[in-house]
This record gives structure tokens, C-alpha cells and sequence, in this order.
């Protein structure tokens, strides 16, 4: 660089000062590091510490006389060091900013610990043999046909589980909070790649990141979810010709994709170090790859063996059934293995299961076309459009100032605020919201089917006038208007075009003004043992304590309720028809890693039952 | 070079020498601290690897950034400064001494700015000792003031 230049940037910024004792009289860095320094072989390379971007930029000084040094770092106000000062003096302020930013997020920690003990004194009760509790309930396999009523009950459960998480993180600050941590340690940069590195360690950026992922799968997987269940409707009963393959095309590839999603998230959740199937992924760029083949843990371990098969992908849907129900096998034969799977890496298998084990169903209930790359690309396309769009505005993301440090989501008001600059963020950026982005979105998939039939429809008359040949599935049309431009168009049609469905809003609901449930749900008697349950899972947030899965089954047992497993934990408890109204559907519900429904799962599995069967505390009588 | 990664279960931050190949034998343990295990090699280590143009991997991988590692603290400070003052007065010098250990992952640091272990840590870095950190929650403090509210070359010539 020329020293000219080099002046400028010290001169901007305000660099360029006498540098004698500082305001406290403390010696600074460089005076510190003197007694290593007088230990490092000395080279013939300078250090410059003037650009942040380039802290510090080596350069040659040329092995030339000590003059030219001595130069060099006056014209830098003294900020070119040579190598046997440089280095020690960046170990120095390096070590001194990661201590001091792990110093705080530690005492933080401590901090808040010392205070809940002080509070909470409620031990936690011995857990109980899950798989004793389960084989109370009359268990339901899964039936070799459905009918599509079914079909569509089960993709409106999945539907209104996926609302239900949304409006929870919108509400509850200890599930965003866990919900963030669980994106941030997964996050792909720190598998290593083929060179053993990970991507920079601990930055607080990477907060921001998590969080805006959180958020925009949780709408993500919501609108997959309403699509699908649109799609299975318009299905119903349906005999054209024409529209009926269009739309079986179109779901099989919409359902693909949220499988592939959520074999994408269990394979991070793999991933993560350390961790038993850690060590057999590698990074490549920005993603998570397989080292070597699953076959190759088969003997040795088979339950790592299965997990590889599920997170390979290629394994398709089909096969992913048999080696859940492998897992499953494996884990409730071998309590220790089952333990070696952490809370996270639960709860992505059992999402992963949810999509398999609805694919399953789906194909007794309809003739489904394999995924195709080609034909159907409604969903999959715009999907894919959104999802390059928003990793890019993830980029540059930065709600710092309410994220950091970790866990601050939990103080009060901060997470209503950062949900609030997301939202802003994302609509300065895009042109409309997160959630209005993912609605418009598949309004327009809707729109783009009824486009496409109405064209193929024509073709398909026209052809079979002419006797032609047999005619594919168009493809949606690949026009990439500039990003500009379609923001602008954007902002035009949320003026001109309203959203017809519902718009998933992302900012924060209070939990007060929640509406309380509907109280139209029939009063159930119970055993005393039951009611207590249902007490400790519907209580106020203060007395929220935990509830045992194992007390949770035999409760649901004792009304009357029958489970269908799904595979990874998952649980379909289906309503008891005398006790229960005649429209009643199945709840499925996952079991927590830990056996024990605690901290923002109480509230979830409330939450759920509340807005599925209107359940509230009152709703139990003892009798 | 020196590489840090966030224990899954715990939520211990940890440090490792590179390779990055740290101690995951045991998941509830935090991970080894190697950075001081032996600090000529590695300083020759961070050198070698600044030197190497050829290594792309410097550019983007494993680097720890002087400047964003201090503005995640310039941010931390301003976010939750009060607070942390607070905690830290409010803390025994045991609770400190609990904190700084885990800070550093593996629990080791120098018990006072003249002990000679860890690789002769106190050479360069020789504020942050048991004794100066934890006695008195001031020495910490008026550090930590100083860091955010100073710019990285300042801090070259400067000091609390």
C-alpha cells in the first residue's frame, strides 16, 4: 500500500496522534506483550494494524535495513509492528476479547442461575418408564387404506400444529430463546471441512442469522402445510381428467420438498459436534455432506447406521419409513443408545417423521406420481425463488442490538422488539413482510394450478381432437424479472391485490390478550390423578412446573384416547368418539427427548390442546 | 490458529489449537483448552498461516477476526453493561473465579500476573489472572471500559 494512502486511512480515522501514556496511565498492548516479543524469532514481515478489514495485513519489508522499519511505522503512527511484537500483541487482544466475551456471557449465565434457584425449588419427580405408560394405551396401528377425509384431518393437524409453533414463538420468548439456540450451534460453519476448519467460531452475527431462520421456517412450514392441505381438498372427489394428475403431480412434489426440508434440518441437527454421528459429516462450502456411505456403520453401529440412512439423501421417502421404524426398534430396545440422540436432534427427527409418515398415508390414500424435477414445479419453483431471496437478505441482517448477548431474548419486551425490526427489516428489503411473502406465494402457486389446468385443459381438448400424442405437465414458466423490479411490483400488488389468506404476521402477540378458549368443549370426568394432569399443563405461566410424558399418556389412556405411533417419538392420539364431540380429529404430539414436558413444551402441548379440542383446566371434573 | 466452538449441551464456549480436532470424547465435558498448550508453536502456527498467500482457507476459515470479536463486545457492553456491572459486584469472589473459568473452557488461568505456567501466558497476557479478576470486581470493569469505549489501535498504545 502507499504510504500516501496508508496516511489517509489513518488520518479518517483519527488514528494519526502522539501516542505516549494512556488516559488511565495503563500500558497499552504493545507494552505488554514486550517479554514475549523478546522470544519470537524475528522475520523480515511488518504488521499493519490500520484497516479493520484487514487486521492486521502482512507485508514483506523487504529484509532491507532496519531504517526502512523504523520508517515505515512513522508513517503509520506507529501502527506497523514488526512480526516478533505483531504477533504476541494479536494473540493478546485476541485472547483478551474472546475471554471477555465469554466472561460475560458466563456471568450472565451464573447470574441468572443463582436467581432461579432462589425461585424454583420444585425437584423434578423420577421419571417413570415411558414405555410402560405407552403400552397402557391401547395402541392403533397405522390402518393399510385411508380415506381421504382422513388425509386431509391429518395435513389440517399438521397445519395447525405448524400455526401453533408460529404463535408460540410470537408469544413466548423462552421457545424463541430455545429456538434460536438450537439454529445457532447447529449452524453448518462449525462442521469442519476436509481441512479440519470450521468457519469463524463465535461471532454474535451468527444470533441474527439463527433468528431469522427460525422465523422464516417456522412460516415456511406453515405455508407448506396450508398448501398441502389445499391441494388434498381441491382432490376430493375430484374426476377431471386433466386436473386430477395436475394436482397429485404438484402435491407428491410440494410434500417431496417438505420432506427434503426436514431431512436437510435433522441431518444439521446430526451434524453438530460433539455429537455421535458428528464426526461422519464434513462441510463443503455451505453445506452439510456425508463422509463415506451409511453402509459403512452397519455392523459396527447400527444405530448410527440408521441415522446416516435418514439423513443420506438418497434416501427416498419410501425407504426413510423402514429405517425410522428401524430407529424406533433400536432406541426402545437400547435406553443408553436412545439417550446418545440430545433434545434438538428429538425434535428434527420427529418433524423429519411427521412428513414421512404423511407421504405414507397419502399414497394409500391416492395413486401419487414420484417426485418429479420437472414436471410441477409450481410450489418447488417459487419456493426455491423465496427461499434464494430471503438467504440473501439474511446476509445482511442484524438485530444485534436485541439479540446479543445470547439469551437476552429473554428479558422483558426484548423479543417483541426484535420481532418487530424483522419485520420492518424484511418489508424495507422485499417489499412486503415475511409472512405476506410466504402467503403471496402460494396464493400465486394456487393461482399458477388453475392457470396451467385452464391451458392444459385447452391443449388436452385440442389434442384429443386431433387424436396427438399424449402431452407432459407444462412447467412453470422460469421468467426472473430483476429483484428490483419485483420488489417494486410487489409493493404494488400488497396495495392493489390484497391477500386473500390469511396473512401469518410475525410480530409479537401479547400473551394477555390471547383469546382464552372457547369454553365450548364438553366437561370430561376424570380421576383425580387425571385432572391434576391437565391442571399443571393448562396452569398460569408462574406456576408452570412439568409434567411427565409417561402421566401425560395415561391421562389421555384413561379418557378414552388410542395412539398411533408415527415414527421418532411422535405420537397421534386419536379422540375416544363417545366422550368426545363426533368432529373430533387425531392431535399428534411429540415425545420430549427428556420424557418430561417442561419449560415452553408445557405451553405448546396447552396451547395445542386448547385450540384442538377447546380443552382449558376447567374442562376437567374429578369425579 | 487458534479455533472455537460452542459445546452442544451446555452451552460452554471452548476453544481448541488447530487441527481443528478438539476433545469430543466426552459431550458433557467442556472442551480442552489448548491454546496456551504450547504458545511458540502456535504463534509460529499463526504466522505461517498469515504468510501463506496460498492458503485461501486464512481468508475465510477458522480466522478469528480481531475487529468483529471486538464488536460483538463493544455490543454486548452496550446491550447489557448495566447488568453485567451489576452481576459482577453482586458476585463473591469464588462466583467471579466460576465465571472466569468457564470462560476459558477448560478452567485453567494464571493464578496471579507473576505465575509462570500455561505456557508462559503471562507474558502477554498477564491482566487476566485469578487474583487481579476475581478480588475486586473494579480491575474487570475498568478493563472491560476501557476496551469498548477505545479503538483496537488505540488499545496498542493505550491501557486502563
Amino acid at each position: 500500500m502507499p504510504f500516501i494512502l496508508l496516511a489517509r486511512i489513518l488520518v479518517k480515522n483519527g488514528i494519526l496522534r502522539s501516542h505516549t501514556s494512556g488516559a488511565n496511565g495503563g500500558p497499552g498492548d504493545q507494552e505488554v506483550v514486550r517479554a514475549a516479543a523478546l522470544r519470537q524469532p524475528r522475520r523480515n514481515q511488518i504488521a499493519l494494524f490500520v484497516d479493520d478489514a484487514e487486521y492486521p495485513k502482512w507485508i514483506e519489508s523487504g529484509g532491507g535495513p532496519q531504517e526502512t522499519l523504523a520508517n515505515i511505522a512513522r508513517m503509520c503512527g506507529g501502527l506497523a509492528l514488526p512480526s516478533h511484537i505483531a504477533v504476541p500483541l494479536i494473540h493478546r487482544q485476541s485472547s483478551t476479547f474472546i475471554f471477555y466475551n465469554h466472561l460475560i456471557e458466563e456471568l450472565l449465565d451464573l447470574g441468572s442461575q443463582s436467581r432461579a434457584k432462589d425461585t424454583q425449588k420444585n425437584k423434578k419427580t423420577p421419571q417413570k418408564e415411558t414405555t410402560i405408560a405407552m403400552a397402557n394405551l391401547s395402541v392403533q396401528p397405522r390402518p393399510l387404506k385411508v380415506a381421504i377425509s382422513d388425509v386431509i384431518a391429518q395435513a389440517v393437524e399438521h397445519r395447525t400444529a405448524a400455526e401453533d409453533y408460529l404463535q408460540l414463538l410470537r408469544s413466548e420468548p423462552i421457545l424463541m430463546d430455545a429456538a434460536i439456540r438450537m439454529s445457532y450451534i447447529s449452524r453448518p460453519e462449525l462442521v469442519p471441512d476436509d481441512r479440519g476448519r470450521i468457519l469463524p467460531l463465535i461471532t454474535d452475527r451468527y444470533i441474527s442469522s439463527a433468528f431469522f431462520e427460525v422465523m422464516s421456517d417456522a412460516v415456511k412450514v406453515v405455508d407448506t402445510w396450508a398448501y398441502i392441505v389445499r391441494l388434498v381438498s381441491m382432490l376430493d372427489g375430484l374426476n377431471d381428467k386433466v386436473k386430477r394428475p395436475l394436482l397429485t403431480q404438484e402435491l407428491s412434489n410440494t410434500c417431496h420438498h417438505e420432506y427434503r426440508r426436514a431431512q436437510a434440518a435433522f441431518r444439521r441437527q446430526m451434524a453438530v459436534r460433539p455429537g455421535f454421528a458428528g464426526p461422519r459429516f464434513r462441510r463443503i462450502g455451505g453445506k452439510i455432506a456425508m463422509k463415506g456411505s451409511p453402509g459403512e456403520a452397519t455392523i459396527s453401529d447400527p444405530q448410527l447406521h440408521y441415522v446416516l440412512r435418514l439423513c443420506h439423501p438418497d434416501t427416498s421417502h419410501k425407504d426413510a419409513v423402514e429405517w425410522i421404524q428401524k430407529l424406533d426398534y433400536h432406541n426402545a430396545q437400547y435406553a443408553n443408545d436412545r439417550s446418545r440422540l440430545n433434545g434438538h436432534q428429538v425434535l428434527a427427527l420427529g418433524d423429519l417423521a411427521i412428513i414421512i409418515s404423511f407421504m405414507h398415508t397419502l399414497s394409500t390414500a391416492l395413486s401419487m406420481p414420484t417426485g418429479s424435477k420437472k414436471s410441477g414445479m409450481l410450489f418447488i419453483g417459487r419456493s426455491a425463488e423465496l427461499d434464494a431471496e430471503l438467504a440473501m437478505i439474511k446476509e445482511q441482517a442484524d438485530f444485534g442490538d436485541f439479540l446479543i448477548p445470547m439469551h437476552n431474548v429473554l428479558e422483558p419486551g426484548v423479543a417483541a422488539s426484535a420481532l418487530q425490526a424483522l419485520d420492518a427489516f424484511v418489508l424495507e428489503k422485499a417489499g412486503e413482510s415475511l409472512g405476506s411473502l410466504y402467503d403471496r406465494m402460494l396464493q400465486e402457486c394456487l393461482e399458477d394450478v388453475e392457470e396451467k389446468y385452464m391451458k392444459t385443459k385447452a391443449r388436452y381438448d385440442e389434442k384429443t381432437k386431433e387424436n396427438g400424442k399424449k402431452l407432459g405437465p407444462p412447467t412453470h414458466a422460469q421468467h426472473s424479472p430483476s429483484t428490483a423490479f419485483k420488489i417494486e411490483q410487489r409493493r404494488e400488488k400488497a396495495k392493489t391485490r390484497p391477500l386473500q389468506v390469511p396473512i401469518h404476521d410475525i410480530t409479537a402477540i401479547d400473551t394477555e390478550e390471547t383469546p382464552a378458549g372457547t369454553g365450548s368443549a364438553p366437561r370430561l370426568q376424570v380421576k383425580a390423578s387425571v385432572a391434576a394432569v391437565f391442571e399443571s399443563l393448562f396452569a398460569k405461566s408462574e406456576a408452570r412446573g412439568s409434567v411427565a410424558w409417561a402421566d401425560f399418556a395415561t391421562a389421555m389412556g384413561d379418557i378414552g384416547f388410542s395412539v398411533t405411533p408415527k415414527g421418532g417419538s411422535v405420537f397421534q392420539f386419536n379422540p375416544p368418539t363417545d366422550k368426545m364431540p363426533v368432529d373430533s380429529h387425531s392431535i399428534t404430539l411429540h415425545r420430549p427427548h427428556t420424557s418430561q414436558i417442561e419449560g415452553w413444551q408445557v405451553t405448546y402441548f396447552a396451547k395445542r390442546l386448547q385450540r384442538k379440542y377447546g380443552w382449558e383446566k376447567e374442562t376437567f371434573e374429578v369425579v | 490458529m487458534i479455533v472455537l466452538a460452542r459445546e452442544a449441551g451446555g452451552g460452554r464456549t471452548c476453544a481448541a489449537a488447530k487441527p481443528v480436532l478438539p476433545h469430543f470424547a466426552d459431550k458433557q465435558q467442556p472442551l480442552l483448552l489448548h491454546i496456551f498448550a504450547d504458545i511458540g508453536d502456535i504463534v509460529s502456527d499463526i504466522v505461517s498461516i498469515a504468510m501463506d498467500e496460498r492458503s485461501e482457507a486464512f481468508e475465510t476459515d477458522g480466522e478469528i477476526s480481531i475487529p468483529q470479536q471486538w464488536r460483538d463486545l463493544v455490543r454486548k457492553y452496550r446491550n447489557v453493561g448495566t447488568k453485567v456491572e451489576q452481576v459482577w459486584r453482586a458476585f463473591t469472589p469464588k462466583q467471579r473465579e466460576e465465571a472466569m473459568r468457564e470462560a476459558v473452557g477448560d478452567g485453567k488461568v494464571l493464578e496471579n500476573s507473576r505465575d509462570p505456567g500455561l505456557g508462559r501466558l503471562r507474558d502477554f497476557l498477564p491482566d487476566w489472572n485469578l487474583e487481579d479478576i476475581t478480588s475486586t470486581p473494579d480491575f474487570f470493569l475498568e478493563r472491560l471500559k476501557f476496551r469498548v469505549e477505545n479503538n483496537l489501535q488505540t488499545q496498542i498504545f493505550e491501557g486502563s
